[in-house]
């Protein structure tokens, strides 16, 4: 331990305020080779970087905020030194980034280190009055830079790697060997692909600076040359944005493009509940689907009818044309509109007209961008073979249609071509028609079935990949002949001997919910929900829980599945299989004749299946008048009382709703689908969702007694009047209407609207209904008032969920907290504070656009 | 966003230090010449000075204790202690707390039968705070007694860790303080290692991690008693040195 | 005997595995050792071990003569603030009544007791007995050089240094009409410790000895002031900080190391005012050492 007694001050001034700080320098900071050994090192045992390299890299901040890709995808980069102030900055800019980074120093194979320069006594530097944070942390990294160059004196080369000339020329004369990525990319003879990873070389913010100077000078002079040299009108600067939000005249949203029509985009705006619509190239102005941007509203009397062409991407010389079409196209009805509006007697008209009208606006900045890996292929006709080596200039066309056609640079467009390749964007130049960015890997051949499963994957951002090593090192050492130890199981209820049954879909391989019912003396039923105790094996804090909160569900595929937990658990060790010791999580009532709730227990459990049914088989042995075994009995039992149960709900208010659910049968050797089929609802399908809604509830009352602030829960908030418009005036043609004001009306409404001779009409009604619904959400209650935690779907006044831990993340908190309720584990601060709790939720929103399965309400 | 990261991969805290170490210490005994004992604790940038008067006659006679002294505590933070400038009153509920907290330390340490009905008043100015308040009082009242002369059975030491980001940490500064962990404030007994009086802040911990949290405080706290324990021991030989000067 | 280093203990160190040692001051028995519980010297006295401070208030000694200054007038007593833990009982039994006969207290002194002290009057009194267990001191002036300290016509410095830490300082000079009710103004409290001699500043209440002292100086100013001559207020400036400085330095205050410092001061040229200032108070030390060698 060594302090050094220098205590340094770092002074902050926002408002008022001034921060001192303490600084340590310490004496015990390695330098991360075998190389040097120090006396009194912290740690002397971690030195990642290789003794037998030739050089040692050291990355300027530039270099990692820039080229992340190529950093996290080539192994072109081994023995790097990032220095903290490096990481500092990153991270202050950019946490996605720093993460990246971290993940890279993380791997053994990358020999990445991490040097402490900021604390170590050597290579702190005080900053001078006067001098930006800027220039202090480059003058900070180059001191760093020259102590490693003189420890390591003659033994190893240390190479400075920085874009910034001016930080480059100065590390030079301080005696670093240093040089730019691309002069260092073009020493590296074994990794050929580096050099298409790289971003392209940026116009220096200066430059930037003088041609906008120069533009402003030319823009006087000659406006229409100006606007043949740039294709787009400039962004506003970031403080210009802000200024004009503040000040109203600009608006800030998100962007979704029309996949429909590559011209056309929406901007939704906080506080307005009509979106902005954005038409023509120009206006878009270089803004990528899902940016937060700022956008300058057209004067009021500019609506615009939605166009219902379909434009999509065509090659350049079309384009203009197209563009050209359209906006004749435009202008026509725009006039048309005009002419309406003159037209007095047609007054009527115009108005209905004007309800799909949207106020059209134009994008001025772009406030956040949004970009993320892209897949695609290259565009064919632009390639031109040549000899290979040389850059190529060539187009991207992403999967995705809202995405533009990116431009890209490789060395290597024979191994490119007719491959699903992922690229992303490194910027958007005024004077270029698409983005330029960058390749970063191959998928595979178009047109396969694993590789377009995988850009599936990729486009909806679901986390894929097989699971790590670190948390399979989490899964028992004894794998699928794990045993529950006795010292466990004598911890637990002992419920073995009791007649447990789980009814689920055909071919269900993970089990996590399983039902009892018995007769009491009292003429009283006991019924039990005993569910898998996912959480006794999902430690918290452990990789297999962060990977399962990152994961969050398992996402069904036709042919596979994402899983959240590795399948030892999720098909083995937690499914509830038939005739198997499993330990559950179990809530067990007391319910009287009419399936009211006399009393309720909860705890951890030791159960055995005695029966792992289908809905089929349970259907047909209820229905079945021969069968009187036990299991039969509890089935016919539950039945009953799930009756009672559905029937109270249905009069608090509960919507039946439905979506769409389809099945696929597969063939069951080769695992390809065959056939499509909607799904059939049994009786007994009611049976199991109705007890598993019950120990939801019973669940939530209980964690949020407990944990008045941090209970997840979740809630299904009122519809929006405004949703509903579309359906409610379609309904006007059939006489119809639907009453959203509170559950029940609903309820009622929707089952009065019946045609007669069409009996799926009400079913589409319903479907209908439950797209114009808003989505159900998790939240921590310290969030939100008691008033607002309605499940407005279900008609509970509270609601979380528990029954599915081992498909869904936050099951898993929930179990957490009522274990803790229990005081059977303590849970940690992070499911204490209704701030991280609020974080937790936040991740938990299904992933976009991705249906899944059992996420009803 | 910005996440903070309050140990970061390297093991080294946002100022410098590893997780398990104290700030730099620096102890002051008798700078106040007009009571009977004082004393200046230094950790960090937190700084308290604790001054003793008495045993004396008791002032308020109804406060008076037929059979031992009564201990009476005032607390002062500076306007210009915190970052922003706030004047606590006396009636503040943080004074009270710490006041409480304070007396409540000290009155089974102290040897209050020696002196009936007598008053030993403790007198607490915190010049700068940055985190670990609580716990530099403390250890400033027990040197600040012991100058005084005042007989104790063992210094008191205190020392402050909380339960951050899954790691445990000792001897908070601000920041690591207001970061939302749970925190444990906890005053040993320095010989005996008896545990007198424990504080938690924002609770709901795991009993594991509040036993490992427990034992990183305790070890602190020894260490800081090492530290009061020199400066005590370097006190009285000064002392004793210019007492025998003459006598030589 | 005065070889063997001293050993300094601190409070909880156990002062020795032997049980068979008698407990004194400053030790206590846990868990059947005998602890220290106070920082300072051990002394070993046959088999009374004890802990000396080398700072605490004044320990009373049945015959050490002390300065104190009465604090309350009750009911045939006086209370008497002598830097102790408690005040001490100085009872109108044992005063001298101004006539000088021994007699039966009367009525009639109870009633005048605020004429023989009042309140904020400095007493020189000598310590008659202690009662332990309630913490009581009793202290007596029935001598004749006990009593109220007042300014007396003598040509030279009157100065009493007392065994609780207080001592007095006064000037020689005759004072025409002197108010009896204000004899005391022109004096400098300083406080230094008994006993083991060392110092300790200021009284118990320095808040409310002070006010009470600045409002008195406004009553009579000028009256005082045309008392004294400008070299005798220098002597006293001069003898108080030559005591204020040993005290400073935690080093025994005794006749002649404080006569030593103020011709040291002297010889090197220093006001008073400039006595107190770091440097010179280390200068006059060295000088003192010097000289001892």
């Amino acid at each position: 331990m060594h302090y050094s007694k220098t205590i340094l001050k770092k002074t902050k001034r926002g408002n008022v305020l001034r921060v001192v700080k303490e600084h340590y320098l310490r004496d015990d900071i390695g330098f991360g080779s075998e190389l040097i050994t120090q006396t009194g090192e912290y740690k002397p045992e971690h030195k990642p970087l290789l003794k037998e390299a030739e050089e040692y890299l050291i990355l300027d901040t530039d270099i990692i905020m820039h080229q992340m890709d190529a950093i996290e995808n080539s192994n072109a980069l081994q023995n790097v030194v990032i220095l903290q102030t490096v990481l500092d900055s990153i991270r202050l800019s950019s946490i996605n980034t720093y993460r990246r980074i971290r993940k890279v120093i993380s791997d053994p194979n990358r020999h990445f280190f991490v040097f402490s320069n900021e604390h170590h006594r050597l290579s702190y530097v005080h900053s001078i009055t006067g001098e930006s944070p800027f220039a202090r942390n480059q003058r900070a990294i180059r001191k760093a830079a020259s102590l490693y160059t003189n420890v390591f004196n003659q033994k190893i080369k240390i190479v400075f790697i920085t874009n910034d000339l001016e930080n480059l020329k100065k590390a030079q004369d301080e005696g670093i060997f240093s040089e730019t990525i691309y002069q260092y990319a073009s020493r590296l003879k074994n990794y050929p692909e580096f050099v298409d990873m790289l971003v392209e070389p940026q116009k220096s913010e200066k430059n930037m600076n003088i041609e906008k100077d120069n533009k402003d000078n030319k823009e006087n002079k000659d406006n229409k040359e100006n606007q043949e040299n740039f294709l787009y009108p400039q962004h506003l600067t970031k403080k210009e944005i802000f200024e004009g939000i503040s000040k109203g005249k600009y608006y800030q949203g998100t962007i979704h493009i029309n996949p429909n029509n590559f011209y056309e985009a929406f901007v939704n705006c906080e506080g307005y509940e009509e979106s902005f619509i954005i038409q023509g190239r120009k206006n878009i102005n270089r803004a990528v689907d899902r940016d937060i941007v700022a956008i300058e509203l057209f004067p009021k009397d500019q609506k615009v009818s939605l166009s219902s062409k379909i434009i999509e991407h065509t090659n350049e010389e079309d384009e203009d044309i197209m563009i050209e079409k359209y906006q004749e196209k435009e202008k026509e009805e725009t006039e048309e509109n005009l002419n309406l509006n003159l037209n007095k007697n047609q007054n009527q008209n115009n108005n209905k007209n004007r309800k799909s009208q949207l106020q059209s606006a134009k994008i001025v900045g772009i406030i956040k961008r949004n970009w993320r890996q892209y897949c695609g292929s290259i565009q064919l006709d632009q390639v031109f073979l040549k000899q290979g080596g040389r850059f190529e200039n060539l187009l991207f066309i992403p999967v995705e249609k809202r995405i533009p056609k990116i431009r890209i640079k490789t060395r290597q467009v024979d191994a490119l071509l007719n491959k699903r390749i992922v690229v992303v964007i490194d910027s958007w130049e005024r004077n270029s028609r698409y983005p330029n960015g960058h390749y970063i890997k191959t998928l595979g051949d178009i047109g396969d079935k694993e590789v377009e499963s995988e850009v599936i994957l990729i486009e909806h951002e679901v986390p894929h990949e097989s699971f790590c090593e670190d948390v399979l090192k989490c899964l028992p050492l004894e794998q699928e002949n794990w045993q529950i130890p006795q010292e466990e199981i004598a911890k637990r209820k002992d419920l073995r001997n009791l007649c447990i049954i789980s009814i689920d879909p055909p071919g269900c391989k993970d089990i996590d919910d399983c039902l009892h019912v018995r007769n009491l003396d009292n003429g009283n039923y006991e019924v039990g929900v005993h569910i898998a105790d996912v959480s006794y094996f999902v430690k918290e804090g452990t990789p297999i829980d962060i990977e399962a909160a990152n994961r969050s569900t398992t996402v069904y595929l036709v042919d596979r599945r994402i899983n959240m937990l590795p399948p030892l658990f999720g098909e083995n060790l937690c499914s509830l299989h038939q005739n198997i010791d499993r330990l559950t999580f179990s809530v067990i009532w007391e319910l009287n004749e009419k399936a009211e709730i006399i009393q309720t227990w909860f705890g951890k459990t030791v159960i055995c299946s005695k029966a792992a049914l289908s809905y089929g088989e349970a259907q047909l042995r209820k229905d079945d008048p021969k069968m009187k075994d036990e299991i039969t009995e509890s089935i016919r039992t539950l039945n009953k009382l799930s009756k009672y149960l559905e029937e109270r709900r249905k009069e608090a208010g509960a919507l039946t709703l439905a979506s769409p659910e389809v099945h696929f049968s597969m063939d069951s050797e080769t695992q390809e689908p065959l056939d499509v089929e909607v799904y059939q609802h049994k009786e007994v399908n009611h049976l199991v969702e109705e007890f598993m809604l019950l120990a939801n509830i019973s669940v939530a009352e209980r964690i949020f007694e407990y944990f008045p602030q941090s209970a997840l829960l979740r809630r299904h908030p009122s519809p929006i009047k405004s949703q509903f418009d579309n359906l409610l005036k379609s309904l006007e043609n059939f006489n119809l209407s639907l009453d959203i004001s509170s559950p029940k009306n609903l309820s009622k409404s929707l089952d009065k609207a019946i045609i007669k001779n069409n009996p799926y009409f009400n079913k589409l009604l319903r479907i209908l209904t439950t797209r114009s619904m808003t989505q159900a959400v998790y939240f921590a209650s310290g969030t939100l008032d008691y008033k607002d935690f309605f499940h407005f779907g279900l008609a509970a006044p509270i609601y979380t969920h528990f029954t599915s831990p081992i498909r869904r993340y936050a099951d898993v908190c929930v179990h957490r907290l009522l274990a803790s309720s229990l005081d059977i584990e303590a849970v940690s601060d992070k499911l204490t504070r209704k701030e991280s709790v609020h974080e937790i939720c936040k991740v938990l929103v299904p992933k976009y656009g991705i249906e899944i399965k059992n996420q009803k309400c | 966003m910005e996440i903070s990261e309050y140990v970061n991969p390297e093991g080294l805290r946002i100022d410098g230090r590893r997780r398990k170490e104290l700030r730099k210490i620096e102890i002051e005994m008798g700078k106040l010449e007009q009571v009977d004992g004082s004393a200046l604790f230094v950790e960090g940038f937190t700084r308290v000075m604790a001054s003793v008067c008495g045993p004396k006659e008791v002032e308020n006679r109804s406060k008076a204790v037929e059979d031992k002294a009564f201990i009476s505590v005032e607390f002062l933070s500076a306007t210009f202690s915190t970052r922003k400038r706030t004047k606590m009153s006396k009636k503040d509920r943080r004074v009270l707390e710490i006041c409480s907290i304070i007396r409540k330390t000290f009155e089974p340490v102290l040897q209050l039968e020696l002196f009936p009905e007598s008053e030993i008043s403790i007198f607490i100015q915190v010049l700068q705070a940055d985190g670990g308040v609580e716990s530099a009082c403390i250890n400033a009242v027990t040197l600040a007694l012991i100058d005084a002369g005042i007989p104790m059975i063992d210094f008191v030491c205190s020392c402050t860790g909380t339960y951050l980001d899954s790691f445990c940490i000792l001897d908070t500064n601000f920041i690591e303080e207001t970061a939302g962990g749970s925190i444990l404030i906890a005053a040993i007994l320095a010989k005996s290692k008896k545990v007198v009086s424990t504080q938690m802040k924002i609770s709901r911990l795991k009993m594991e991690n509040f036993t490992e949290l427990l034992e990183l405080v305790v070890d602190g706290c020894s260490r800081i008693y090492d530290l009061m324990e020199d400066a005590t021991r370097k006190r009285t030989k000064e002392q004793l040195n210019s007492q025998t000067a003459l006598i030589k | 005997m005065i070889n063997e280093p001293q050993r300094i203990v601190t409070p909880g160190e156990i002062l020795t595995q032997e049980s068979d040692f008698l407990r004194g001051h400053g030790v206590s028995l846990q868990n059947n050792q005998l602890t220290a519980t106070i920082s300072g010297v051990v002394e070993k006295v046959n088999k009374l071990v004890s802990v000396e401070p080398l700072k605490s208030r004044y320990n009373p000694h049945v015959g050490d003569i002390v300065i104190g200054r009465i604090n309350e007038v009750m009911r045939k007593k006086w209370k008497v603030e002598v830097n102790s833990t408690q005040n001490a009982i100085l009872s109108l039994s044992a005063i001298i009544l101004p006539d000088g006969i021994q007699r039966r207290r009367t009525s009639t002194d109870e009633m005048n007791m605020r004429n023989f002290y009042k309140e904020d009057d400095l007493i020189c009194a000598e310590v008659q007995k202690i009662q332990w267990q309630e913490n009581k001191i009793f202290l007596h002036t029935r001598s004749l050089k006990y009593g109220k300290l007042k300014i007396r016509s003598i040509d030279y410095l009157l100065l009493i240094l007392g065994v609780n830490g207080y001592c007095w300082i006064s000037s020689p000079e005759t004072v025409p009409k002197i108010d009896k009710k204000n004899t005391d103004k022109n004096n400098w409290w300083v406080s230094t410790h008994q006993k083991t001699d060392f110092e300790k500043d200021l009284s118990t209440d320095p808040k409310s000895a002070k006010l009470r002292i600045r409002k008195r100086f406004i009553d009579d100013e000028s009256q005082r002031y045309k008392s004294f001559t400008q070299e005798m207020r220098e002597k006293i400036a001069r003898t108080r900080n030559s005591i204020f400085v040993l005290s400073t330095l935690n080093m025994t205050i005794d006749p002649i190391a404080i006569m030593k410092i103020y011709s040291k001061s002297l010889s090197l040229q220093l006001e008073s005012k400039d006595m107190l200032e770091p440097n010179n108070m280390m200068n006059l030390i060295d000088a003192k050492e010097e000289e001892k060698i």
